[in-house]
């Protein structure tokens, strides 16, 4: 069997993705056994490919330079995989999104002055760029879910989505539910798949995996209010992850 | 005299984007710059209107290596602000986080970035194919630590169970066991990480700078002190902005710093000229076994000096950690209080010290940031070094220079995503 070429690109972000990939367990050698790593940014001194079957991006695309690597590795790749987060749907880099008219009264904040590399006034999902294949969210990703899905690519399965909320993962996992203890979460309308750390340490679920497709979010907005916080605090929840309202 | 001018284009293995450019004239360095090049991440800005509450959970994703030191230096700062009281419990799970991060960083560096240089092979992959031992020693380290991180901080990367005031649950005594014995586990892997990292063969190279650390007194911990200057005076963490000049450069997406208008280092082997004497027992025996000279003023001791900090962090872990073993931990709920403030915190990070800094109007909201980053402190340290080596190296094939500089700021560990990718040199001769 030929193996896939396989090839890993990082925009802007924390690259915290690919580090959870690199402890992604004892299943790490297994799977680099069976691709053929052609480039990995972070790892490689030379880019060595002009094909992939499959391109791994992470993070948002920010600037230029991110918005033009995009464009390469899509004309490049058979499959591109928006990785983590970031990619998928602009993630913390995009929280500068809304303020993006301000961008040079808060480019002087931070710098004092101009500099020679230029961003974007917003960040974005790689989608909004080029055609993206499969989306992996999670801030971090799942290591358990890269393993799954280059397996699944490399048997040429079509890796499944989850389109259920986190709280089916709670109710797997025999979490209590944390509105029972009074303490407001995301889970009813964010996309499972990261296997329910947070609420497993008592940690109310924060949407990092974005915001469940058919999420019944009017209902979630009550009960937050419900739980005292205020609207402006809920528009931030409902929008950590993607820089936008959530408008459903 | 011949000019010429070297470009490292594309710094890799190290985390992030920069670029490198030195000017020679014969024998003399004209120019050292290194530049960031990594899209601006505006953190300080993001970060303001929100919550203090979720201002750790925002900063924390400036970087995904040390997120967990991030996480904890920026609820330190918040509680700083806001006068929050912490128990003595909850300080010793954060310290815990930093030991076990500390590891898992180290690892990652060590093995991922640094160790294909010494073992003359290309990268990691190939460490992979042909060394399975190391690469299986690597993994094993990196499982074991973030296998702590999750256990304390609820994920192994962006910890969601350190929150401000308290953990939102706390090991029971069983987990509290099961944790020394992983501590105990990861020594063991250290000291062979020590091993390997001591059979290497270092360039020769000395340039004595200005190091700096958190550090307490008769302590080695990255979690709380004030800034310490090895042979120097050290400064108050809260007067940070006074002591060190940070500056806006042209060329970089970074903000770079000096102490007393000259370039510092910080970092592992910081930590140790400043603090050496109190490393564990076992740390200090193998700094005695291979005959390592501390302090040192060698860039490239940094690898041995991680290596070493390694078993040191372990030892710390399960010292914390035996204080729990019989009494175990209680679950905190504490009520806050709100009310306007300032707060400065500074954790050393596996690279070196880390600021955080903030202010919160009467409700809670932010209103300031400013966070230092280890790289933007090193990377002055870098130039200075590139400077002193140049003059040893300019008779070298170009390829060969380029590899030599990579190592050299590779060693820092540096961690260019969170000073906002790797180097591109630009070589002029």
């Amino acid at each position: 069997m030929v193996k896939p070429k396989v090839a890993f690109f990082g925009m802007t972000s924390c690259k915290g993705c690919y580090f959870q990939l690199l402890l992604a367990n004892e299943k790490l050698p297994h799977v680099l056994e069976n691709i053929d790593v052609t480039d990995f940014w972070m790892l490689n001194e030379e880019p060595k490919g002009d094909c992939y079957d499959i391109a791994f991006i992470d993070g948002a695309v920010s600037n230029h330079e991110n918005a033009e690597l995009v464009r390469e590795v899509r004309e490049k790749a058979k499959y591109v995989i928006a990785f983590g987060t970031c990619a998928c749907l602009g993630g913390i880099p995009a929280l500068r999104n809304p303020d993006e008219k301000k961008h040079n009264a808060y480019h002087k904040m931070v710098y004092g002055k101009e500099i020679a590399i230029k961003s974007y006034p917003h960040a974005d999902p790689v989608h909004k760029h080029i055609h993206v294949d499969y989306k992996m969210f999670g801030c971090p990703i799942s290591e358990r879910e890269v393993v799954e899905v280059v397996r699944d690519m490399l048997l040429g399965k079509k890796p499944r989505e989850p389109d259920y909320p986190v709280c089916v993962e709670c109710k797997k996992n025999g979490t209590r539910c944390l509105f029972k203890d009074g303490v407001p979460c995301m889970g009813p309308v964010t996309n499972a798949g990261c296997d329910a750390p947070c609420p497993a340490s008592r940690t109310a679920c924060d949407g990092c995996r974005g915001p469940l497709d058919d999420g019944n979010w009017a209902e979630e907005a009550k009960l937050l209010e419900g739980h005292g916080i205020d609207k402006k605090h809920i528009a931030f929840m409902f929008s950590k992850y993607t820089g936008e309202k959530v408008e459903k | 005299m011949s000019h010429k001018s070297y470009e490292i284009d594309c710094l890799t293995k190290v985390e992030g984007h920069a670029r490198l450019d030195v000017e020679m004239d014969g024998n003399s360095v004209k120019k050292a710059e290194i530049a960031v090049y990594e899209p601006s991440r505006y953190f300080e800005h993001m970060i303001l209107g929100k919550r203090y509450d979720e201002v750790p959970s925002v900063s924390q994703r400036i970087c995904g290596i040390c997120s967990v030191v991030h996480t904890v230096t920026s609820i330190k700062a918040v509680e700083n602000a806001l006068g929050i009281k912490v128990s003595a419990q909850t300080h010793d799970l954060r310290r815990l986080l930093l030991h076990a991060s500390n590891v898992h960083s180290h690892t990652a560096h060590l093995f991922f970035f640094a160790a294909a240089d010494y073992l003359g092979v290309s990268d990691v992959m190939e460490i992979a194919r042909k060394h399975k031992d190391v690469m299986k020693l690597a993994i094993d380290l990196q499982r074991i630590s973030s296998g702590i991180v999750k256990k304390i901080g609820g994920r192994p990367l962006h910890p969601v169970n350190c929150r401000v005031g308290h953990f939102n649950s706390v090991p029971s005594k069983a987990e509290i066991s099961g944790i020394i014995g992983e501590f105990r586990e990861l020594k063991k892997l250290s000291m062979k990480v020590v091993d390997i990292f001591a059979s290497f063969t270092y360039p020769e190279f000395e340039n004595e700078t200005q190091y700096l650390a958190v550090a307490k007194k008769k302590d080695y911990d990255l979690y709380d002190g004030d800034i310490c200057v090895f042979g120097g005076k050290g400064f108050k963490v809260k007067d940070y902005i006074k002591s060190l000049e940070e500056e806006t450069i042209y060329r970089s997406t970074a903000k770079y710093s000096k102490f007393g208008g000259k370039p510092y280092m910080t970092g592992a082997l910081a930590r140790l000229n400043i603090s050496g004497e109190y490393m564990s027992r076992s740390a200090r025996e193998l700094i005695h076994k291979y005959a390592f000279k501390f302090p040192s003023f060698s860039t490239f001791m940094i690898n041995v000096a991680q290596a070493l900090e390694m078993v040191h962090f372990c030892d710390k872990g399960i010292e914390t950690l035996e204080k729990y073993a019989v009494k175990g931990m209680k679950a905190e709920r504490p009520k806050l209080k709100l009310k306007a403030g300032e707060g400065v915190a500074a954790c050393d990070a596996p690279r070196g010290t880390l600021y955080h800094h903030y202010k919160f109007d009467s409700e809670g909201k932010c209103t300031y940031a400013n966070i230092m980053t280890p790289t933007c402190q090193n990377v002055r340290n870098m130039e200075y070094d590139i400077k002193k080596i140049m003059p040893s190296l300019i008779n070298g094939k170009d390829e060969g220079i380029k590899h030599k500089l990579e190592m050299l700021i590779r060693a820092y560990d540096p961690c260019f995503s969170c000073s906002t990718h790797f180097l591109e040199l630009k070589l002029k001769r």
